[in-house]
């Protein structure tokens, strides 16, 4: 039963992914990647069975979050002795540790039984683009972003910025703040207001 | 007890019978009755009305029938596996008694536990079963990772950027067909 | 261990019952009067018990012991239960093992009695056409049944429904165990082989080989059922012997190429290998190292060739071969043959290009 026994490793074998975490909301990332972890996306997923992948997170620095989120969410943290009680902000965090938005967030998306510790130990999280080429030579897909990466202003090329269409000029006596030397960016910032 | 703690077994089909020839598992079933009491009233009413036909349509089962004075009726079934099943039909009338020495005949002898599954196959999947590369595209397999063309978000719909673009677009494309020629000093102006 | 230990349990509950039964207020029987005091009663309940494991389970006794026993009427039903005629001397032959005869002479020398009894009653000749005939049929229907299969597989099938276990085992399924004539009960494994062999021969004396060749597919071809038939044949180098067979076919030479791979530095790792021919994939599979996946992937193409993969029919029933007409003596071609021949072939033609 040779074949019987490569081809149920086969079955069983965890596959490594790949994640950019560009520009990608950690939570709703989260749970993307918590579900790969879990297995989720396989045919023979049991919930007391540990048929989970490797996830590979690149670029977690560059995470994005939405409006005033970087400031007003915190992550709340008890010694348990009196007065132990702390409360960081996001940006404080990210800051110190820049993996650990999205251990924290992954962690808190799978269920909280004894396989936890066990796929989270299966999550990679590199906080930029260098990867030790022994874990991304494992690597052999990738999982799709959750959203668009946006091109940034300094990322256009001058003739770009100066070909995009004006949708109105500023009245003559507008003063626009921090002005620059250069015109055309102030330009397509006014029209993307 | 919980069905845990009980011995359980999958589903035994004994040495295939049946999928080449079958055979019949019962190899000798002893009827034991007593001759007198009322309790084995029953059986003596079968032994009468139906043991010979029984043992005409089943040839390859050896019947015994052994009186026993003042004891309980009962039927003892051997299996061609080694197991031998006693069931005691004392104070049972005979349709009963006919119905018990059925279960007999059709048995296998094999002891009745509890089934983890009521299914048994050996042969679970006739394409192959699953593997995590099944279905996928094998262009995949060129690619260096991390590819930032092929993990991007695709949008289905046109940004508002894109929109504002579009409609710029079809601005200029107006106006060349009105053919106006000179155009305004600022003409991209919407 | 399990089913003595327990047997020894159920006893002592019937013992224990009945000695409750004793103590019980109706009973006056002064003889148990010291066993009302319930501080004795665990001891010799234990005792009990005990003595129980040192004697140890009961042997298992013949059928007969029990009282209710006709040995014409067994044979009789031993008959329609296969459904075959038998001759009844012949099946009654069939069933006298060679141990018999031996307590027989022996039990007959300590009584006195001269008489002899013929060395030749015994199953032994009948065994031995038995398994000839078995040979025999079980090849010929393989053969029929796996036309472009190597005659070495062939065998190693062959050689598996052969063992002992699963003769006995088939054996012990159609009713021989109990009408054996042998010196111990349950006979052993090997009376029970015997026995069934001189069975299939007796099929044969009493009917036609035919008929024995029927017997013989009916009941020995499913078990092979839930068995891989592939890897009863060791196969030690299967990329030289499917090399020989494309070239024997007129096909390119193998070429294997890694399909897919993933956790390569990790313990866990995956390849997937196929074997391309003409830029045809004629065989994949998956393996922990690159060259386990590449055997691998060779056995499949070969099982492809050979049309015994895992997506193959059925076996057919005996019903639907036509062992009349069946050619006994043909076999299916060699692997050992074909690649001395390719390794030949291949020597000539490096001859060549020198």
């Amino acid at each position: 039963m040779a074949h019987n026994r490569v081809v149920q490793w086969s079955t069983m074998s965890r596959i490594w992914w790949l994640y950019d975490a560009k520009y990608q909301c950690p939570f709703r990332s989260a749970r993307i990647i918590a579900g790969y972890l879990q297995g989720q996306h396989k045919p023979i997923y049991h919930a007391l069975s540990d048929v989970g992948d490797h996830v590979v997170v690149i670029n977690s620095r560059h995470i994005a979050m939405r409006e005033e989120l970087w400031r007003t969410f915190t992550f709340s943290y008890h010694t348990g002795y009196a007065k132990g009680f702390s409360r960081t902000p996001a940006w404080r965090l990210h800051s110190m540790e820049p993996t650990m938005m999205i251990e924290k967030a992954v962690y808190s998306n799978m269920p909280g039984f004894l396989l936890r510790r066990k796929y989270m130990r299966r999550l990679h999280i590199y906080p930029d683009e260098e990867v030790p080429p022994e874990i991304i030579g494992n690597v052999c897909d990738q999982i799709q972003q959750i959203q668009k990466v946006p091109k940034r202003l300094d990322e256009y090329t001058a003739e770009e910025i100066q070909a995009f269409p004006k949708l109105f000029d500023w009245s003559e006596e507008y003063v626009i703040e921090n002005i620059s030397a250069d015109k055309p960016k102030d330009t397509v910032k006014a029209a993307k207001k | 007890m919980s069905s845990r703690s009980l011995p359980a077994t999958r589903l035994i089909n004994v040495g295939q019978n049946g999928v080449g020839r079958y055979v019949c598992q019962l190899a000798r079933i002893t009827l034991r009755f007593c001759k007198h009491q009322a309790s084995s009233r029953g059986m003596r009413d079968f032994v009468e009305n139906y043991l010979v036909d029984f043992a005409r349509s089943n040839p390859n089962v050896v019947v015994y029938v052994k009186p026993h004075r003042h004891r309980g009726a009962s039927i003892q079934a051997d299996y061609l596996n080694g197991n031998s099943h006693k069931t005691r039909v004392s104070k049972m009338d005979m349709d009963d008694i006919c119905k018990w020495i059925e279960l007999a005949r059709t048995r296998s002898g094999v002891d009745i536990v509890r089934k983890t599954k009521n299914f048994q196959t050996h042969s679970p999947s006739i394409q192959g079963v699953w593997h995590p590369f099944l279905f996928k595209d094998p262009s995949v397999n060129l690619k260096t990772f991390p590819d930032s063309e092929y993990g991007r978000f695709e949008v289905n719909e046109v940004t508002a950027t894109e929109r504002i673009l579009q409609l710029a677009e079809r601005m200029k494309q107006l106006e060349l067909e009105k053919g106006e020629g000179k155009s305004e000093k600022d003409g991209e102006s919407v | 261990m399990a089913a003595p230990l327990l047997r020894h349990l159920s006893r002592t509950n019937v013992i224990a019952r009945r000695t409750v039964l004793a103590f019980s207020k109706h009973n006056n029987d002064m003889q148990c009067r010291y066993l009302r005091n319930s501080k004795s009663l665990p001891p010799y309940l234990k005792e009990q018990v005990e003595r129980r494991t040192k004697v140890g389970p009961e042997p298992k006794r013949h059928p007969s012991a029990f009282g209710c026993w006709n040995y014409d009427a067994e044979l009789f039903a031993f008959g329609k239960r296969l459904g075959e005629d038998f001759d009844v001397d012949i099946l009654r032959e069939a069933f006298i093992s060679r141990s018999y005869i031996e307590m027989e002479i022996e039990e007959r020398k300590k009584v006195g009695v001269k008489t002899q009894i013929p060395d030749t009653s015994c199953n032994e000749e009948l065994s031995i056409e038995g398994k000839q005939l078995i040979q025999k049929y079980l090849k010929a229907y393989l053969r029929f049944n796996f036309p472009y299969m190597f005659e070495e597989g062939i065998c190693a099938i062959c050689e598996y429904l052969m063992t002992t276990e699963i003769l006995a085992s088939v054996g012990k399924l159609i009713g021989v165990r109990d009408l054996i004539q042998s010196k111990h009960y349950p006979p052993t494994d090997e009376e029970m082989v015997d026995t069934f062999m001189a069975v299939v021969a007796a099929v044969a004396k009493s009917q036609t080989e035919e008929r024995a060749g029927a017997f013989v597919v009916d009941f020995l071809v499913p078990r092979l059922v839930g068995k891989d038939i592939n890897e009863m044949w060791k196969l030690d180098n299967p990329m030289g012997l499917l090399s020989a067979v494309l070239q024997s076919r007129g096909m390119a030479s193998p070429e294997s190429r890694l399909l897919w791979q993933t956790g390569c530095s990790s313990i866990m790792s995956l390849y997937h290998v196929g074997i391309y021919s003409d830029k045809e994939l004629i065989g994949r599979s998956p393996g922990e190292t690159l060259t386990i996946a590449e055997k691998q992937a060779a056995k499949e193409a070969l099982k492809n060739l050979m049309k015994s993969d895992d997506s193959r029919p059925p076996f057919l029933s005996s019903s639907k071969v036509p062992l009349k007409s069946l050619d006994l003596e043909k076999k299916n071609p060699s692997a050992d043959l074909l690649l001395k021949l390719y390794s030949q072939s291949d020597t000539s033609a490096q001859r060549a290009t020198k």
